[in-house]
């Protein structure tokens, strides 16, 4: 099974990994992505994240047919925050369940790693007196 | 011919809108479409290492040729997660 989503609601992480995995499965494992508040030179008040929505999605679901494909895991999700997130709420939330945990490893780290380099998604630093876009070096 | 051109995050900001339709000639790549933006909104890729390009929701050289009705759309390198 496959879930793919972008939302502007907090990500109710519990319940996403209780309805991730089979009988079959040994292993269910995930990623939490937390924004932190020293990412930068100064306090971060909280983040504001923009997705170019249908690409952003297309590129996630490309991602998680990839995984599927390269590793024997029963169940992936992906959850993505949009809008504001505060420090310590999730803004990306990765579920993967197999039989063993090794390819459930190996394929948690294959998504959020490419999550990061190919999804349309921006984060802006919001500071108490004033806001920066995060660029990541390509 | 009229395509569609996106900005987002830091590049839209530094175009001044978030979507915009231009007519370009037959045959404009998506180089010479960006150009064609430069021209009008000065430098959009101050501060950034690269400009990513996206044809129609996929990743595209600049040398893609763009076809009427196309969205184009602009962006810095990403930073989700």
């Amino acid at each position: 099974m496959k879930t793919i989503r972008l939302q502007n609601d907090p990500i109710e992480c519990a319940a996403a990994l209780a309805a991730t995995g089979t009988v079959e499965d040994g292993a269910v494992l995930s990623f939490t992505g937390t924004p932190r508040r020293d990412s930068a030179k100064r306090p971060v008040e909280h983040l504001f994240y923009e997705a170019y929505e249908g690409m952003a999605l297309k590129e996630m679901d490309k991602i998680a047919d990839e995984a599927l494909a390269a590793w024997p895991i029963t169940d992936c999700l992906i959850i993505h925050r949009t809008g504001r997130v505060d420090p310590g709420q999730a803004s990306i939330l990765i579920v993967v369940s197999a039989r063993h945990r090794d390819e459930g490893f190996a394929a948690l780290r294959f998504i959020i790693d490419t999550v990061k380099k190919t999804v349309p998604i921006w984060k802006k630093e919001v500071y108490i007196d004033g806001s920066e876009w995060v660029s990541d070096r390509v | 011919m009229k395509i569609k051109i996106k900005a987002c995050a830091s590049v839209k900001d530094l175009c001044g809108f978030s979507e915009r339709e231009f007519d370009l000639p037959e045959r404009t790549t998506a180089g010479d479409a960006v150009r064609r933006v430069a021209q009008e909104c000065g430098d959009i890729t101050a501060g950034l290492d690269s400009l990513l390009l996206a044809v129609n929701e996929e990743y595209c050289r600049g040398d893609r040729v763009l076809a009427e009705n196309d969205v184009l759309a602009l962006f810095p390198p990403v930073s989700g997660g």
